[in-house]
């Protein structure tokens, strides 16, 4: 993950703890602070879907807000609303991904690899039409920095599963900017 | 044993790292998100050294929301003024109390119903010295 983890204290700690008293006007700030980076990582999760995205990061920070108590500052707060808003992503993801899999799995794969110089545009429309289990891992992965292990965890998977999603969802990327 | 690390996907590897960027969400979330925020009970509160006051101050003014009635009740029988002034006094008293502990518990409902109360005993209090 590219989020700096084990950190016990960080920059938000003031106003983490205000918030955690019950400031809005502190979560706000936090808001203002972490949603960009939020809104992000839940864009790219979602398919590039604004509406879905839109509402799974309202869930994130209503859930950060709620669980804001027992937070005990064993990361950076950054990193525990990002977890949080990955998992409310991956959550919304589900219904689908479960559908959509196992015909992930039964997709034909490209043997030969292509070479893929793709536009930004291009390539997040290609990320965006990827099936959810597919785009999660390689979302994770190739643009969150995320470990096997890290994503196995959330997506309740093995990481040798975690592999195998990932070197199909690259061929069905490579295939579709071909 | 899987290997995608091949040089033909190193290019596409680089430009999907380029997506990882910050997206501000839309100006208008954040007013649904704060409508949407449930009130919290302020730990800070129950947690601190204001606890066993707050605390002190509930029982106190349950306890005399318990008694004040059988006092009253004492004092609206008893023949002379003084009496009733005596139970106006400790009615003034009780009613700084809840309005104290209520500035702690501004949403606890008792405490308002109790100041309604009150208010109400004060008012026939106030009747009984007028006919005295």
């Amino acid at each position: 993950m590219r989020v700096a983890a084990g950190v016990v204290s960080d920059a938000d700690s003031d106003v983490v703890a205000a918030a955690v008293a019950g400031s809005r006007a502190a979560f706000a700030t936090l808001y203002r602070r972490h949603a960009a980076r939020v809104h992000g990582a839940v864009l790219r999760l979602c398919g590039y879907d604004p509406v879905q995205a839109e509402d799974v990061t309202q869930e994130a920070f209503m859930a950060a807000w709620r669980s804001l108590p027992s937070f005990r500052g064993d990361s950076a707060f950054a990193t525990w609303l990002y977890r949080i808003a990955v998992n409310q992503a991956l959550a919304a993801l589900r219904t689908k991904a479960i559908v959509v899999a196992d015909g992930c799995l039964d997709e034909e794969v490209p043997s030969e690899p292509a070479a893929c110089p793709a536009e930004r545009g291009e390539l997040e429309r290609a990320v965006a039409a990827l099936p959810p289990r597919a785009r999660s891992v390689l979302v994770l992965h190739d643009v969150e920095g995320w470990t096997h292990d890290d994503i196995g965890r959330s997506l309740g998977i093995t990481a040798g599963a975690c592999k195998a999603h990932l070197h199909r969802a690259r061929a069905l990327l490579r295939a579709r900017l071909e | 044993m899987i290997d995608d690390s091949t040089s033909s996907y190193l290019g596409l590897q680089n430009a999907l790292r380029q997506l990882a960027r910050d997206e501000p969400p839309p100006w208008a979330l954040w007013p649904r998100i704060a409508r949407s925020l449930p009130p919290r009970r302020s730990p800070w509160l129950l947690g601190s050294a204001l606890a066993p006051a707050l605390a002190a101050a509930v029982l106190v003014t349950c306890g005399l929301g318990l008694l004040l009635p059988i006092a009253l009740a004492q004092a609206a029988t008893a023949p002379g003024a003084a009496t009733l002034r005596e139970a106006m006094l400790q009615l003034d008293g009780a009613q700084v109390r809840v309005a104290a502990a209520q500035r702690l518990q501004p949403q606890a409902t008792y405490l308002t119903e109790l100041r309604v109360h009150y208010s109400l005993q004060r008012a026939e209090l106030e009747r009984r010295l007028q006919g005295s």
